[in-house]
């Protein structure tokens, strides 16, 4: 297992740096001098020169690249034109945002998700059957931006329980002062958490009762179950012990891509829900053509994605010993 | 044909694609007002016999501009579709039969290129291009095709080594004939089924570009850009939101029960689940 571990992690290394190289190279694509975009359009050419200078983009491409990559290494992303600051830093202070809505969307995914699946599976052909399928090929169609508004719509415009817009304080902060006596900093934290979450998680919670349903299936046929029931054992003890355990191998697979896939949706959640997360930050630094701050977003996010896909294997590997073997 | 008949998801799901098909082509014909014909009297109105999908904020007709948008985001889902399907399934062919370093590059390649989620890459990529239908096009593309290598990778690699690849390499046959005749008809079912729920994909990353303000630019009635634009209303019409995102939701909706039923028409063990 150590071997394959190790391996795995050592394939992690030219991906991102064949991510840095692409990502490098698009940057240099966009159309438009950054010299440019910091000074002005009334900038003189010496202005230009002496920028250009400065930010290090008179050098050959491949030294630049060389200079970027000595600076990654070292966690230096650049300095964001707008903002000022250094990229590494606002990145970091979005990406807790980004984590708290992907890991809550996550577990309602996961809480709405699986149950459903498991009934479905087991009441093969039932009304709640008929109803799963509708509601996960539904939920798999929906686009989550438009979900996000129909919620908004919902239960911010007409019945105005939910905040439409921003975040409460840090969940992990706001428990905390719930725990020192302020429940309503936990509460006011929930309810602008709830709609975000809820719209980017739906879409996971219809594959996971999908892939439930069919992997449950797949084992509730073995003869071995067949063999569990003929011995007497509960319908609900051969579905826990026995079906649920072997079905789990490609549900994991799903949730864990799942968190993959949710990292994308959060572009598109938290710019309707103006959450403050790095897939918002990432649409403002394209909007405002503020180049450090997108690549270094960019590349933090395919960092944790491929971070989450390799944990997702290694899981793999270490609940089916034949993964480590192939 | 009877098992064609009997799945219930290729049924439904061809019937839903061909209404938006039969909606794209025939738009002209469906609709009463010009496509950008402006009423400023009549803006932001709700559902009534004259506009039954009621009015944008510039008075314009919401159907009319909604059945012109079926055009564009199929044009878009089809032609991106498309061209990755052919370019993934070209190069996972070759990569696959010819194997050594050709594939150990163009694997490395598609490794990187699925170390992004989706829209993040859709998005970088279009800020590089520029906005605009052949654009974004193009950013789907080269978001799409890695799948494709990867299917058919997979597929070729095991009929490579099957006997009927080896008898055929042995009374002759050229690379070219054992690809085109053997490895590609063998590859092509996974690959139909691939693209069928692709389509669907493409159009949520289309419209998910357009709705982020990066993709197709107004006057032109995208579905992505209608649905952002509606967000600022809420308030005041929320059909300006409803409508354009259950006209994305359906199609999508077609292309994937038309993907399963073709998966499991192809696949027959999986149909009972």
């Amino acid at each position: 297992m150590l071997s394959y571990v190790i391996r795995r992690v050592l394939l992690l290394i030219p991906m991102m740096l064949g991510i840095v190289v692409i990502l490098f190279g698009l940057m240099r694509l966009i159309p438009g001098d950054p010299a440019v975009v910091l000074l002005g359009q009334d900038a003189t050419p010496q202005a230009i020169a002496q920028m250009h200078h400065a930010l290090g983009l008179d050098r050959p491409l491949i030294v630049q690249l060389g200079i970027y990559i000595a600076h990654l290494a070292v966690g230096d992303l650049g300095r964001s034109i707008f903002q000022h600051d250094p990229v590494s830093q606002i990145v970091l202070v979005h990406l807790s945002a980004t984590v708290e809505l992907t890991v809550t969307a996550l577990f309602l995914a996961i809480v709405i998700g699986l149950p459903l699946g498991i009934v479905a599976a087991v009441r093969q052909g039932s009304v709640i059957d008929m109803a799963n399928m509708v509601f996960a090929q539904l939920g798999v169609s929906m686009p989550v931006f438009w979900l996000g508004i129909l919620l908004m719509f919902w239960f911010a415009v007409l019945l105005g329980w939910l905040p439409a817009f921003g975040r409460g304080a840090p969940l992990l902060q706001a428990i905390a002062a719930a725990l020192s006596g302020h429940p309503q900093v936990l509460v006011d934290s929930l309810r602008h958490l709830a709609m975000p979450a809820f719209a980017l998680g739906l879409n996971g919670a219809a594959f996971i009762s999908r892939i439930t349903r069919s992997s449950m299936l797949d084992v509730l046929h073995e003869d071995y179950i067949r063999t569990a029931l003929a011995k007497g054992l509960t319908g609900w003890k051969v579905v826990y012990h026995h079906t649920l355990r072997n079905a789990f191998l490609p549900i994991i697979s799903v949730i864990g891509l799942q968190f993959g896939t949710l990292l994308g949706g959060a572009v598109l959640t938290e710019t309707i829900f103006s959450w403050p997360g790095v897939g918002r930050l990432a649409v403002g630094a394209i909007s405002q053509r503020d180049y450090p701050l997108l690549q270094g977003t960019v590349l933090v996010i395919a960092l944790l994605f491929s971070l989450v896909n390799l944990a997702v294997d290694l899981l793999y590997a270490l609940i089916d010993p034949r993964i480590r073997f192939d | 044909m009877h098992r064609v008949l009997r799945n219930r998801s290729l049924v439904l799901g061809a019937l839903i694609i061909f209404a938006i098909l039969f909606v794209a082509v025939f738009a002209s014909w469906l609709v009463s007002f010009p496509l950008n014909e402006m009423n400023m009297a009549h803006r932001l109105a709700p559902p009534d016999s004259e506009h039954w999908m009621g009015t944008d904020n510039f008075g314009r007709d919401l159907w009319t501009r909604i059945a012109f948008g079926s055009r564009l985001s199929l044009l878009i889902a089809l032609s991106s579709v498309g061209v990755s399907a052919t370019l993934g399934t070209l190069i996972g062919l070759s990569v696959a039969y010819f194997g050594g370093w050709l594939d150990l590059l163009f694997m490395r390649v598609v490794d990187v290129f699925l170390g992004f989620p989706v829209i993040i890459l859709a998005l970088t990529l279009v800020a590089v291009l520029g906005s605009g239908p052949v654009n974004v096009t193009i950013a789907l593309i080269a978001v799409f095709w890695t799948q494709y290598v990867r299917v058919v990778r997979s597929i070729a690699l095991a009929e490579r080594e099957r006997d009927y690849v080896e008898a055929a390499r042995a009374i002759g046959a050229s690379s070219w004939r054992i690809l085109s005749h053997h490895l590609l008809p063998n590859s092509l079912g996974p690959v139909i089924v691939l693209a069928t729920l692709g389509l669907g994909t493409a159009i949520v990353a289309e419209s998910a570009l357009s709705f982020l303000g990066f993709g197709v630019q107004p006057p032109a009635p995208s579905w992505g850009w209608t649905l952002a634009y509606g967000m600022r209303y809420l308030r005041v019409d929320p059909y300006l939101s409803i409508f354009p995102g259950l006209a994305i939701m359906i199609t999508v909706l077609g292309f994937n029960l038309f993907g399963d039923g073709l998966r499991d028409l192809l696949d027959p063990r999986g149909i009972s689940r």
